[in-house]
């Protein structure tokens, strides 16, 4: 089975007045069909960039990939014409971002940006009548149908009242619901792959529990294949089967959620674990991991985690280690697990 | 709160707004040095005429009793009358001022369609070629004076190439259209009678066109900076990241959330080109309120400065809240109230 989405050895720097930014460094990441793989990483590590990579919507410029490729379904996505991607976007992917607010356009009603999100995923590219053009009754048969799909998902991300409440505008809605109805919109053409991007950072606490669930009910129901990505290791722990770790544009650390809260094997993984609050330490317990996240400007040599590593040895700081499994589904790219030679 | 209401509260609060601008035009008139009696009556005029001008006017009067007297006669429908001419400044308002309307709004509707589209294709194309173009277009349109440009497109669409009257808006020998509304395109399509449309269409365009540059300059302008602000907006990522193409997102969804600031230009502007009118109105012979705002303030002529700053608060109020009901239409997050 060829994998969904394969990100191989991908590179980006981004031109800064300050300096070229070598923000992904050569990134690998394979996702099969029904994984829910997430993605987890300090701020500035890549996450986002690496998500985004897949849509194509990095601005270019200032960014610009230097190396490596993505592949979707076997197509190589980097070199399709804008055009091409447009439709490919409609087609196969459905994309939801941190904060619902300025996400939703605050000038359209529910149904104007949700029949739009179902015409034009359903049309995947091909041309749709106009607003204007819409009176011949095929068109109008069209538009009709789009709206009953977009009720039909708003009930199923759980917006009570869709029939009413779609011809709301969304600030009439509470931050949750709005999340629900950018999700809504990213399912409205049965992607292949669902991008959530932090999609619960700026939402209350009660409201994340909420929005996860939904994401699990919608991956068992429609088979989702998902790639979640978060800093926060709780939200990859409820609604995650693999994680992948990124550091500095790299991915460090690869496994089944279980296995890595188990038996984390990259120093920097072991530090991100033991810096969550337990529930028993009451006092001082807290670990962080020394040192600050790297200037990517001018990254450090070798494994880019070496400045902050206990167990740094002088070959770190020469050379890239290359991923070694370490255990089932289990890899890393670190020179303590290297097999002797 | 409901927006009748709202209507009617806004029309409601014009009248304190007219009151106040009265009072400031009346004193601003009446202090300026110089005798508009002395500069009525001619040099050679007697104490005795001067004075008998001065009792008919009410000039012999305080003050505040001829304010006073001055609006109780609005109120009444009695504008005054010029000193020169004698004539009744409401009959010379409504004779001039449909031509000034005519022209400032088709210079407006020129300007809006040429500089929202050229702001659009120059947020789209920004820092390439199209952009360039724009945005050279528009400073050169700001920076050459309009009477400059008015005669330059005299002389050659006028006079060299012969496709446009020269001015005027009508030819002698066609008789103005029966008067409804002044305004000669709606009158004559009024009366159906297509040619005098077609004719008054061309003595219009020239001057409409170069009264727009300025406008379009700044309208372009505007649109541009709004939709580079709109683009950047989270919204335009999430669209495009699940599909739709950029032409729909730029056209039907960042549009609309540039065009509030683009109104408000527009209608600042409209404001704008009725008063800057005047130059064009000269150089084109064009008999608007321009002209007859010039004479009336060279003249120290009061009752008309008075009419013509009563008429412009009435345009500016109308339009103002013209502009904030358009707002309302294009942003559901603004209420009424």
């Amino acid at each position: 089975m060829t994998d969904l989405l394969n990100i191989e050895n991908l590179h980006l720097e981004f031109d800064t007045y300050d300096g070229l930014v070598k923000v992904l460094a050569g990134v690998d990441l394979r996702m099969r069909r029904g994984d829910v793989l997430g993605l987890v990483g300090e701020t500035g590590c890549g996450k986002s960039m690496t998500a985004l990579s897949v849509p194509r919507l990095i601005p270019m410029p200032p960014g610009r990939i230097t190396a490596g490729r993505v592949q979707f379904n076997g197509e190589d996505i980097l070199n399709k014409s804008e055009s091409d991607m447009e439709a490919f976007r409609a087609r196969h992917l459905g994309m939801i971002f941190q904060d619902p607010v300025t996400n939703l356009n605050p000038l359209f009603t529910i149904r104007e940006q949700l029949v739009d999100a179902v015409l034009y995923q359903q049309a995947q590219g091909k041309k749709v009548p106009g607003r204007w053009r819409g009176f011949a009754p095929s068109a109008r048969q069209l538009r009709q149908d789009a709206h009953e799909r977009a009720v039909e998902l708003m009930r199923l991300t759980g917006i009570p009242d869709g029939d009413r409440r779609i011809y709301d505008y969304p600030h009439q809605f509470s931050g949750g619901m709005r999340q629900r109805v950018l999700i809504a919109m990213a399912l409205a053409g049965d992607p292949d792959l669902l991008i959530a991007d932090e999609p619960t950072t700026a939402l209350d606490v009660t409201i994340q529990a909420q929005i996860l669930r939904l994401i699990r009910s919608l991956v068992s129901q429609l088979g989702l294949t998902v790639l979640l990505i978060t800093h926060n290791l709780g939200v990859v722990a409820r609604s995650c089967e693999r994680v992948a770790v990124m550091y500095a544009g790299r991915v460090v650390e690869e496994a089944p959620v279980r296995e890595l809260f188990r038996n984390p094997k990259h120093p920097y993984t072991r530090g991100l674990i033991a810096a969550v609050p337990q529930k028993e330490v009451t006092r001082g317990g807290l670990e962080g991991i020394p040192g600050m996240i790297p200037n990517l400007i001018d990254p450090p040599s070798g494994c880019r985690f070496h400045p902050r590593c206990q167990h740094v040895m002088s070959v770190c700081r020469q050379t890239v280690p290359a991923p070694v499994t370490v255990g089932e589904q289990h890899s890393t790219s670190c020179y303590l697990y290297e097999a002797p030679k | 709160m409901n927006i009748r209401f709202y209507i009617l509260r806004r029309v409601a609060l014009i009248i304190p707004t007219l009151v106040g601008l009265s009072l400031l035009t009346f004193a601003i008139a009446r202090i300026v040095p110089g005798d508009p009696v002395g500069l009525a009556a001619g040099p050679r005029a007697t104490e005795e005429i001067k004075e008998a001008l001065r009792v008919e006017f009410g000039l012999d009067q305080p003050l505040p009793i001829q304010y006073i007297d001055y609006i109780s006669g609005l109120f009444q429908g009695d504008w005054g009358q010029s000193l020169y001419t004698r004539r009744e400044v409401l009959g010379d308002l409504r004779a001039f001022w449909p031509a000034t309307l005519e022209l400032t709004t088709a210079a407006v509707i020129i300007a809006t369609l040429l500089g929202v589209p050229a702001g659009v294709i120059s947020a789209m194309y920004r820092n390439r070629l199209p952009d360039h173009v724009a945005r050279v277009l528009s400073l050169f349109f700001v920076s050459f004076p309009s009477f400059w440009l008015a005669m330059i497109f005299q002389t050659w669409f006028g006079r060299d190439l012969g496709l446009f009257p020269i001015g005027k808006r009508l030819p002698v020998l066609i008789a103005p259209p029966p008067a409804t509304t002044g305004l000669f395109l709606v009158d004559s399509l009024v009366q159906l009678d297509f040619e005098t449309f077609a004719v008054s269409l061309r003595h219009l365009f020239i001057p409409a066109l170069v009264l727009s540059f300025g406008a379009f300059a700044s309208i372009t302008r505007i649109t541009r900076a709004s939709m580079v602000e709109a683009l950047e907006k989270d919204f335009v990522r999430m669209e495009r990241a699940i599909g739709i193409p950029y032409r729909i997102i730029i056209f039907k969804y960042v549009l609309r959330n540039a065009l509030i600031a683009t109104i408000t230009v527009i209608s600042l502007n409209f404001g704008w080109l009725m008063a800057g009118a005047i130059l064009i109105e000269t150089i084109f012979d064009w008999p608007g309120l321009g002209l007859y705002a010039v004479h009336a303030s060279l003249s120290l002529d009061f009752q008309p400065i008075m009419g013509i700053a009563i008429l412009y608060g009435i345009v500016f109020s109308v339009v103002n809240i013209l502009t904030d009901i358009v707002y309302g239409i294009l942003d559901p997050r603004i209420r009424y109230g």
